[in-house]
């Protein structure tokens, strides 16, 4: 059976942190290579074991951030900006049919940390929106990729499981994403303890 | 917003979402052929992933045949001559082939069913078609086969979801047939299916095509380069000698990458040493053992504009940037008056139909002096880009600073002004004073006072179209997505039974003129062009901002700034010119009285 690498950087077996950073870093950079939107290479990309991601959250987060980390602060800033989007604005971003992830990406899309303000601003805090191939976007990151792929498998697990990932109705009003969402973040804040 | 045509045909070619059975293509395993003896099911043929989808659909399938009739013999002949001659339906050719009742057992008769089935192939977005053309193609020929192949290709949803299924398959397609394999290297969705093929050990390319293969992975760069590293090192694919030097070029490109990644991960001592190496390799005095100074230099060596930019600018990046520009990401084009301009882009601003917008640092021709802006890239060029563009040049003739102006427009991209820290006026008035929110109202109106003044309607004027820029002095206003329309260009046409006024511009329903309103305005165009954009901006008010201004302000300062939005949406004041600059004293009034903190 295939097992994907995570890109170059990857091999079996836990991963540190700077190796989670740099898997999203050249991920990312690929996936910015291909600008016309048309993402491949699946096969590259595997879900990062929970306990090796949760080390990188508390090495590339401040300490007194990751104490914090999902505070009712960044996330009803963040809930509050979902309620508010218009029906148009809503089915842009948050697309009927597919699926959402809350999460949380301790570095940038670099895979680079996150300046000091921007941790506080809480834009670790991501919300992909993940299509029928697995593909992703999210509040942070337009550009199409399978960061969605790479996350623990416990994060891409369904609201039902425990998981952080619900799938969006095309009745779903932006109140019903920002309260799936909310769940999702309470199950999230659960597997990052 | 109302879709425009060329993002109407982009909706038109998105396929339906499918549910329930996506197969994950890096678990499935070449099948073995496993057919029981006797068996007329050639399903089992497929690996076991495929036939669990066939098995799902054929679950459906059959409890939808319970509720149908069986069919009489002459029933079923005459089902299959209408299959022969193609005009069969073909819900009905699914539902009876899975239920046996369609008898085409003869060689004959299953090639005209994989030609009938094939030709549905190319609008069909349901899986049971493809799913049972799988159990078929190991009894097409070979003519069947490329016409299989042609209409999996064609599809770019099959393409992408179904068609390596079909090379899974014992007796399946042969990704090693000429046609095939350079139709799949010619596009990366084709491509990107070689390397699962060749870990299933379906594929096993040599000579020319094994070469081909290899080149064409590393021309589209990093996906290229880690994908035939992820073969290699399954010894899945010798590197070849001829793309060596490709390979270890990209290899070199990308662990460079990563040493910068490691240098940034520590600002403190970032730029410190970036003067010192900079300097060094300026003044060639440079150690040749520092890692910092081989990694810049080897960077110099690949792409000397990249290394000057960096060296000149790096105090005024950030580390995203900086590892930007070492890793070349960066779109390039040259303007009307041939410069080159070099977009390095950062993070997606946005995204739609029209293509993409992203944050990027330029520079222009030999000036490496640091630029900032907003780069829009169309998904693809021809008529609607080149409108753009003559509207970009329209805009910037303007030379207005409220409307957001293109910096660079080249033949691929154009440049918009930006800045590091913008907001869209539908969301800064939860994040901003309310004296800033009204100031950038205020703003806003000028934007449309420049339109008007002009004879040009915006048309999709809202929130969202507006953003607040900051820049060193304060905030700053713009309205966005500026594509003016000219009056006298025509701002309606009729539909085509002659019943209907159509805008001729793109917006949004929310906040655009109704049809009694349009075809007030298209009585007498010239006159009454105003209350297009007016009519908008008083929606903007009504529905985003007017429940704002009520709870931030005084019941006098709000009293006067509604006051000022009803006089001006009386049909005397709305379709008329100056109208809107009137509105904008009115409303300047009350910013005054508000205090500046």
């Amino acid at each position: 059976m295939n097992k994907g690498l995570n890109h170059a950087s990857g091999c079996e077996g836990p991963k540190s942190p700077k190796q989670i950073a740099d898997a999203i870093g050249d991920h990312m950079a690929m996936c910015a290579e291909m600008k016309d939107g048309e993402i491949v290479g699946k096969q590259l990309v595997e879900p990062f074991k929970l306990n090796d991601y949760k080390g990188a959250v508390h090495e590339f987060l401040q300490k007194s951030i990751v104490e914090r980390l999902l505070e009712p602060r960044i996330v009803d800033y963040y809930l509050e900006v979902i309620e508010r989007l218009n029906p148009q604005e809503q089915k842009d971003f948050f697309v009927p049919g597919f699926k959402c992830c809350a999460t949380v990406v301790p570095v940038s899309n670099k895979g680079l940390p996150l300046d000091e303000q921007s941790q506080i601003d809480g834009r670790y805090l991501r919300f992909m929106v993940v299509d029928e191939f697995d593909v992703s976007k999210d509040n942070f990151s337009w550009e199409h990729s399978f960061l969605y792929k790479m996350q623990p498998e416990e994060i891409q697990a369904d609201l039902s499981e425990g998981g952080c990932t619900f799938e969006i109705l095309p009745t779903d009003s932006a109140v019903d994403v920002a309260k799936k969402a909310r769940a999702a973040i309470g199950n999230l804040e659960k597997r990052l303890q | 917003m109302e879709p425009r045509e060329d993002q109407q045909k982009d909706t038109e070619e998105r396929m339906p979402p499918m549910t329930g059975t996506d197969l994950e293509l890096p678990t499935l395993d070449r099948p073995t052929n496993k057919r029981p003896a006797g068996s007329d099911k050639p399903d089992a043929d497929i690996n076991e992933n495929v036939t669990n989808v066939a098995e799902k659909v054929s679950d459906v399938l059959e409890e939808q045949t319970v509720q149908r009739n069986s069919l009489s013999p002459e029933q079923r002949e005459e089902l299959r001559l209408q299959v022969l001659a193609g005009q069969a339906e073909l819900e009905d050719v699914i539902l009876r082939y899975n239920s046996g009742e369609l008898d085409m057992i003869t060689p004959r008769d299953r090639l005209a069913l994989i030609a009938y089935l094939t030709s549905h192939l190319k609008h069909y977005h349901a899986e049971d078609l493809p799913d049972l053309l799988l159990q078929l193609i190991p009894f097409a020929d070979e003519r069947s086969k490329a016409m299989i192949f042609g209409a999996l290709w064609e599809n770019q949803y099959l393409r992408r979801r179904i068609m390596y299924k079909f090379f899974l398959v014992d007796g399946g397609l042969d990704p090693h047939d000429e046609n095939f394999h350079s139709t799949l290297l010619s596009d990366i969705q084709g491509l990107d299916i070689l390397p699962l093929l060749a870990q299933r050990g379906v594929y096993k390319p040599k000579g020319e095509q094994l070469l081909s293969f290899e080149k064409t992975l590393l021309e589209h760069k990093r996906y290229g380069y880690e994908m035939l590293t992820m073969l290699i090192d399954q010894k899945v694919l010798p590197l070849l000698d001829e793309v060596r030097w490709d390979y270890e070029w990209y290899k070199q490109l990308y662990d460079d990458a990563r040493f910068f990644r490691d240098f940034l991960r520590d600002p403190d001592t970032t730029h410190e040493q970036l003067v010192e190496v900079s300097h060094s390799i300026l003044n060639e005095d440079h150690d040749m053992n520092a890692p910092l100074t081989m990694a810049l230099l080897r960077l110099q060596e690949r792409d000397v504009d990249s290394f000057l930019y960096l060296i000149e600018n790096y105090d005024q990046l950030s580390a995203d940037e900086i590892q930007n520009i070492v890793e070349g990401i960066f779109f390039e084009s040259v303007d009307d008056d041939d410069q080159k301009v070099r977009a390095y882009v950062t993070d997606t601003l946005g995204a739609g139909g029209f293509g993409r917008v992203y944050r990027c640092k330029y520079l222009v021709s030999e000036d490496l002096s640091l630029r900032s802006g907003a780069a829009k890239l169309p998904h693809v060029k021809g008529y609607f880009f080149d409108q753009e563009r003559e509207n970009a040049e329209v805009v910037r003739s303007w030379n207005s600073e409220h409307l957001n102006t293109a910096l660079a427009i080249t033949q691929d991209f154009i440049v918009f002004e930006s800045a590091d820290n913008v907001k869209s006026l539908r969301r800064a008035p939860n994040e901003l004073p309310i004296r800033d929110t009204l100031r950038s109202l205020i703003g806003m109106i000028d934007g449309v006072a420049e339109y008007q003044e002009r004879k040009y309607v915006h048309g999709d004027l809202k929130g969202e179209n507006v953003i607040l820029m900051k820049l060193e002095d304060g905030w700053y206003t713009q309205v966005i997505d500026n594509n003016p329309l000219a009056v006298n260009d025509g701002l309606y046409r009729t539909s085509e039974n002659n019943q209907e006024i159509l805008k001729n511009w793109a917006f949004t329903p929310d906040f655009s003129t109704n049809a009694e309103q349009d075809a007030y305005i298209a009585a007498d165009a010239e006159e009454r062009f105003y209350g297009i954009d007016n009519i908008s901006l008083y929606r903007m008010y009504k529905l985003d901002m007017r429940e704002l201004f009520e709870q931030n302000l005084t019941p006098e300062q709000f009293s006067v700034i509604d006051n000022a939005f009803t006089w001006f949406a009386q049909g005397e004041n709305l379709y008329r010119e100056g109208a809107v600059l009137e509105l904008q004293e009115k409303l300047q009034s009350v910013y005054e009285s508000l205090p500046t903190s």
